[in-house]
């Protein structure tokens, strides 16, 4: 292997780990099962690579990839059939759109929503896991709790606006601060 | 229209119904600002997912620097909040959810997209988790998820390409080899096939004590191929590991799962997904799932159980046998799927026809029965095209799956390049053909990696054998020639040729124009982990074109298991 072809495959590396944030975010919105869509993950990953000859450096590499993530996103579809999606194809596309859109803002967008996270304490910590980490639908974690299933829901509901509000006050003060 | 922020919720925490659907799709659809928003909270839900299991783990994080280096991040101390707020936020929502419907705006918090300015919130309580005014510095933070799969994945690629000068196939390296104690409870009733990034759950109770549902708990397993599996629970929590039962069948599962070893021929699967495997020997390989017993008839099937217990059992190839289970009981009504086909089982037995979906279990398929070449068809991208001219020109076209930085090139059988193409007598093309072959322009080499590491188990057995075949051919009575190499790899990349096919020169085509198949077969070395294919297009340009016509198509790799285990 040429230095060249050394030097590419690092640059490949070093894109991607920016860009796959973004790109997992992107088909997982689109994707609701997380299994199914860590899959089309890898696909897409295994599709850089071999189209990374093809990539124009003058084009960003984060709409590059999010570019192949939709039309692999497009593919699931079709291979598994508009029944397991809720989204068409349009409504992929302009999700693909507005990812694009909020390049920009998402680094700032996780360094201020890790922080906001690790304070999370309790109860609400504890249905997060349980949703997040265990994937446990609302109603199994309600099961779990003794709490109905509504209940479950507008706590995840609250903190997910809690979170947010949490984001957005965070990035208003590092913008202050810039 | 129900509240937009409402609808999000109901997408990402999986209630949306089919009306709030179409609801959401109808709003993402009617603003790009509306898109944007949606794009912003699942992006926030992802970073949120990626942050929780990260600190669940809290391991040494890694992250990337420039490309070279590993960094090892220390996990940072966690920032200060009253714990209080939160509880009454439960309370809260136990209170709301008297009268509190999911589909219904008003008694819900009111929401405030992205974009809009703040408004004043409803509870002050929510300060208590904001940040601390962002004037503390933080470095920023890489979660463990994105590290694992950023970092490892892609630079497991090039990592792999560097060692090996080809195109990989993506494969996931251990990030940190995670060995545990392992524990001498039970027979032996299979053993470690190959396994990657694995992070076992530790088992509560271990050594003998009861784990969930009563049963004995996790046996932990050190991560080496060969290491023994007992009879047992296991909790899968990262990474993916491939088993071999001593009654043949081997089985590959990716995390997250949950499984229970039972004996030599059945097993459990509560959550998760795998895939297995059974030679002849194994028929009757047993997988029991919540609401399925499926039974192997020979065949490679994949089976996916969500967090609900919901199964669904795709056959890859020959049949199983599917037996919808409640509680235990085996309902009746047992069926057969073939393969090409799929079905998903409810927890109340009911069954739905589903399309089938091999590439759900990509991660942990194995490398056995089926052609390991990519692209050895060369139908994967649009031909390229025969200019003519003197010295000859060829519109030259990446190969797809193969490191191609050659002249090389796929043609059509029926392109415009007629004087050319009709030239391949019609009882010479490849039996199956398709409509693009490959064509060797000038000496080179193109080439791929196949990653064969989920066999190692069994290829250290000296229980894997190879079937190699390919058409291959040339022009007329022109010198040109081509062959197909295959090269075994161990994990230091010491290389081991194990076959080659052709050259077929044109003595072998009595000068005539067209393809031969040849094909080779033998055993996978013990310590194997990859095979590069070559093709290399040696000798003889035409002096009149300055092109080579060396050609070949519908180039085949298959691994078998051997039925009896070799000493």
């Amino acid at each position: 292997m040429s230095d060249q072809d050394k030097s590419s495959v690092q640059e490949l590396a070093v894109r991607w780990t920016q860009a796959q944030p973004t790109v997992a975010a992107f088909i997982s919105a689109t994707i609701p099962s997380f299994h199914d869509s860590e899959d089309v993950l890898q696909r897409v990953a295994a599709t850089l690579v071999t189209k990374y000859a093809k990539y124009d450096p003058e084009r960003p590499f984060v709409a590059w990839a999010l570019g192949i993530a939709r039309i692999e996103v497009l593919r699931y579809r079709s291979e598994v059939g508009k029944d397991r999606m809720i989204f068409d194809e349009e409504v992929v596309r302009q999700i693909a759109r507005a990812y694009e859109q909020i390049i920009p803002h998402v680094d700032e967008m996780r360094e201020v929503l890790n922080r906001c996270v690790k304070q999370l304490r309790g109860r609400v910590k504890q249905v997060l896991e349980m949703r997040y980490l265990r994937e446990l639908a609302p109603a199994r974690i309600a099961q779990q709790l003794g709490m109905t299933s509504n209940a479950v829901f507008v706590a995840l509901h609250r903190s997910r606006v809690a979170l947010r509000k949490c984001m957005q006050q965070g990035l208003g003060q590092q913008e202050g601060n810039g | 229209m129900t509240d937009p922020d409402l609808l999000i919720s109901a997408y990402l925490f999986g209630t949306l119904t089919d009306e709030q659907s179409a609801e959401l799709c109808g709003w993402i659809m009617a603003d790009p600002a509306n898109a944007r928003t949606f794009a912003k909270a699942t992006l926030a839900d992802r970073i949120i997912r990626d942050r929780i299991m990260g600190n669940a783990n809290q391991r040494l994080e890694q992250t990337v620097v420039e490309g070279e280096d590993l960094v090892l991040l220390a996990s940072d101390a966690l920032g200060d909040i009253n714990p209080n707020v939160i509880q009454e936020l439960l309370k809260e929502a136990e209170a709301d959810d008297k009268s509190v419907s999911t589909g219904d705006a008003n008694q819900s918090e009111p929401s405030e997209p992205e974009d809009k300015p703040k408004v004043k919130r409803k509870s002050k309580k929510w300060d208590a988790v904001l940040p601390h005014g962002g004037q503390e510095h933080q470095p920023i933070e890489f979660s463990a998820s994105w590290i694992y799969w950023g970092a490892a994945a892609l630079l497991a690629i090039a990592f792999f390409a560097l060692r090996n000068s080809d195109l990989p196939s993506p494969i996931v390296q251990p990030r940190v080899a995670d060995v545990v104690s392992e524990s001498v409870v039970g027979p032996v009733i299979a053993k470690l096939s190959h396994s990657l990034g694995v992070e076992w759950a530790v088992a509560s109770g271990s050594n003998g004590a009861s784990g969930s549902n009563g049963r004995e708990s996790a046996r932990p397993v050190t991560s080496k191929p060969g290491s023994p599996l007992r009879p047992g629970e296991y909790r899968l929590v990262r990474g993916r590991v491939w088993m071999a039962f001593n009654d043949g069948a081997v089985v590959g599962v990716t995390a997250p799962a949950l499984f229970t070893l039972e004996n030599a021929r059945r097993m459990r699967l509560s959550r998760g997904k795998l895939v297995g495997y059974c030679i002849a020997e194994a028929r009757g390989f047993e997988v029991e799932t919540p609401c399925t017993s499926t039974v192997d008839l020979g065949t490679e099937f994949g089976v996916q159980v969500d967090a609900g217990g919901v199964t669904e059992v795709h056959v890859l190839a020959g049949k199983v046998a599917v037996r919808p289970v409640s509680k235990s009981k085996k309902l009746g009504g047992q069926f057969e799927l073939v393969a090409g086909h799929a079905s998903r089982v409810g927890m109340r037995g009911q069954v739905t026809k589903i399309g089938l979906r091999p590439t759900t279990f990509r991660n942990v398929r194995l490398p056995l029965g089926r052609n390991l070449i990519v692209n050895g068809d060369f139908e994967t991208d649009a031909p390229g095209e025969f200019l003519g001219g003197n010295p000859a020109r060829v519109r030259d076209v990446y190969i797809s799956g193969w490191r191609d930085q050659t002249g090389a090139t796929t043609l059509s059988y029926e392109g415009p390049n007629s004087d050319r193409e009709l030239a391949i007598e019609k009882d010479l093309f490849p039996e199956d053909r398709g409509r693009c072959y490959f064509i060797g322009i000038e000496v080179g080499t193109i080439s791929q990696s196949i990653d064969v590491s989920r066999l190692a188990g069994q290829i250290d057995a000296g229980q894997v054998t190879f079937d190699l075949s390919g058409w291959l051919g040339g022009y007329l009575d022109q010198p040109d020639a081509l062959a197909v190499i295959a090269i075994a790899l161990d994990e230091y990349q010491e290389e081991m040729k194990i076959a080659q096919l052709g050259p077929v020169v044109s003595d072998d085509r009595d000068g005539r124009s067209g393809f031969f198949r040849r094909a080779a077969s033998g055993d996978i070395p013990r310590g194997a982990r990859s095979i590069r294919i070559e093709l290399v297009t040696t000798t003889g340009v035409d002096p009149a074109t300055n092109l080579m016509d060396s050609y070949a198509d519908n180039l085949s790799l298959n691994l078998s298991l051997k039925e009896t285990p070799a000493e």
